[in-house]
């Protein structure tokens, strides 16, 4: 097995892009992974499109030649899209950089990308609520928040806590979001402004929910052979993955719904792979899509104990200068969730940082873990970098 | 929206579902146990009786559903373990209440049980 490096990072603002197509988003982010990689789009060997629903947002599937096309790459390379709903772009880099590591390819891009906000409300809720049971679950009238709520009201039931709790994850993912000048709200939000927002599915509102969103992000992966070649120098690595599905139906998963196995699985095998502990991990990048989940994920994770994740936020320990820094770019919450494009996007705050160039910088970060779901938490998959 | 025993059963007042000769769970899966991967399954009828496990109240619906909200969805354990997402009819609910399976809603997207206190 080769080692494989991250050699390039682009990303666009997230938020709302009235002027642009998907694939002017994809291009503008493919673009910059390319020029800070130090390569040209005809050194790539393997293109890995990592996108939701691109097909029911505008119309276009195929996003391998699409973006092919568009980027000039103009030589016989392998390329796929992949779809795993919101994981859809974690799952891309996860296969990428096993690509790398088999030794199938030397310089590999991958890219999330998704264009959301040409469409309705109503329509944009239900073509996400596709990633449900379309069968079983979803003739019901269930959303996407619907699914968290429901984990959010058995959390409650279970170990206690409050939406007081809940609103201090929204605060401070969006106190992260206000440094970053590519997120899609970059402004500190009050416990005021939480409480004054309108309830979306009881007891979610308005800032525990992610926002519907444009963006693209991007990611140049290399080998290690490639890297020596290379003029260009402050690579991270990727030192250990994992994934993991499960049943769809939210009714056929593990007993307790607060606990997102697939999560805790898919963290066993990349830490088995990194050969570290989780106290070695400086910063972490989870896929907070509602409040609560960024709780479920710091427990499923292994990070904190049942039924205490969700007071982190809170205690301040999850802040940037906290003891375990969470969401520094300001997490899907504020940064933005353009499906299809944040698994990427969480790679691309975790090599900022591993390269000491984050907004939120964590002092003397060396080592990151992005842990990027789909749905609600039928698939997972965890990446861990390292500073070279 | 695809006809299956599942929708054809609601329709009817039944929950049609399907129990593992293996591992002892029922689904409403009929063709492979999700929770063990046996093929060897017996078709049961449920009684709609069980408690909730958690609710939620839907105030931004999706299309289909924009003049019901905002309105209640339930995961519902039945009394032989099974469980279900349903609609619930009904002033308030509680985790641990106990709801009864009262009738079928048809949706342009397929076909959920609805329930009620008990």
């Amino acid at each position: 097995m080769k080692k494989v490096f991250v050699a390039g990072i682009g990303i666009t603002k997230f938020g709302k892009h009235p002027d642009k197509t998907f694939r002017d988003l994809a291009v503008e982010a493919a673009m910059k992974a390319i020029g800070d990689a130090n390569i040209s789009p005809r050194d790539i060997e393997e293109l890995y499109v990592g996108n939701f629903a691109q097909g029911m947002f505008e119309g276009q599937t195929h996003l391998a030649p699409t973006i092919y096309g568009d980027l000039g790459i103009r030589s016989n390379i392998k390329g796929v899209r992949l779809e795993n709903a919101c994981a859809s772009s974690g799952f891309a880099l996860y296969e990428a950089y096993r690509a790398v590591k088999a030794g199938y390819a030397d310089v590999v891009l991958v890219l999330g990308v998704e264009k959301m906000t040409a469409q309705k409300t109503p329509v944009v809720t239900k073509i996400l609520a596709t990633a449900g049971d379309a069968i079983y679950e979803l003739p019901t009238g269930i959303t996407f928040p619907g699914y968290f709520a429901l984990m959010a009201t058995a959390y409650f039931q279970k170990y206690g806590g409050s939406r007081e709790d809940l609103a201090e994850i929204a605060i401070k993912n969006h106190y992260h979001a206000s440094n970053n000048p590519y997120a899609q709200y970059p402004k500190k939000i009050t416990i005021e402004d939480y409480f004054k927002a309108p309830m979306i599915a009881e007891p979610l509102g308005l800032y525990d929910c992610s926002p519907i969103s444009d963006g693209a992000a991007a990611a140049v992966l290399i080998s290690e052979d490639y890297a020596k070649k290379s003029s260009k120098d402050g690579f991270v690595e990727i030192i250990g993955g994992g994934a993991s599905v499960t049943n769809l139906a939210l009714s056929e998963r593990a007993e307790d719904i607060t606990f997102l196995e697939p999560v805790a699985v898919s963290s066993e095998k990349a830490f088995k792979e990194a050969k570290i502990d989780k106290d070695d991990v400086d910063v972490i990048e989870v896929h907070d899509c509602f409040t609560i989940a960024e709780a479920l994920h710091l427990e499923s994770l292994g990070f904190y104990k049942r039924g205490e994740g969700i007071k982190a936020a809170a205690n301040g320990e999850t802040y940037y200068d906290g003891k375990l820094p969470v969401n520094t770019d300001g997490g899907l919450k504020a940064k933005g969730h353009p499906v299809g494009a944040t698994g990427v996007g969480m790679a691309v705050e975790i090599v900022k940082q591993l390269r000491g160039e984050a907004y939120n910088q964590v002092e003397g970060a060396e080592i990151g873990l992005m842990s990027n779901m789909g749905g609600s938490g039928a698939s997972n998959v965890v990446l861990i970098f390292r500073r070279v | 929206m695809s006809a299956n025993p599942y929708y054809e059963g609601l329709k009817e007042g039944k929950i049609v579902a399907h129990k593992c000769l293996d591992c002892g769970k029922v689904s409403l899966k009929s063709t492979v146990c999700p929770f063990c991967g046996s093929r060897n399954l017996e078709k049961v009828e449920v009684k709609g009786i069980g408690k909730v496990i958690s609710y939620t109240r839907i105030y931004v619906p999706p299309e289909h559903f924009e003049d019901k909200a905002p309105y209640y969805v339930v995961l519902v354990e039945l009394n032989n373990g099974l469980r279900i997402l349903g609609q619930f009819e009904g002033e308030s609910i509680s985790v641990g209440d106990e709801v009864i399976f009262k009738s079928a809603v048809e949706t342009p997207i397929g076909v959920a049980p609805v329930f009620v206190k008990k």
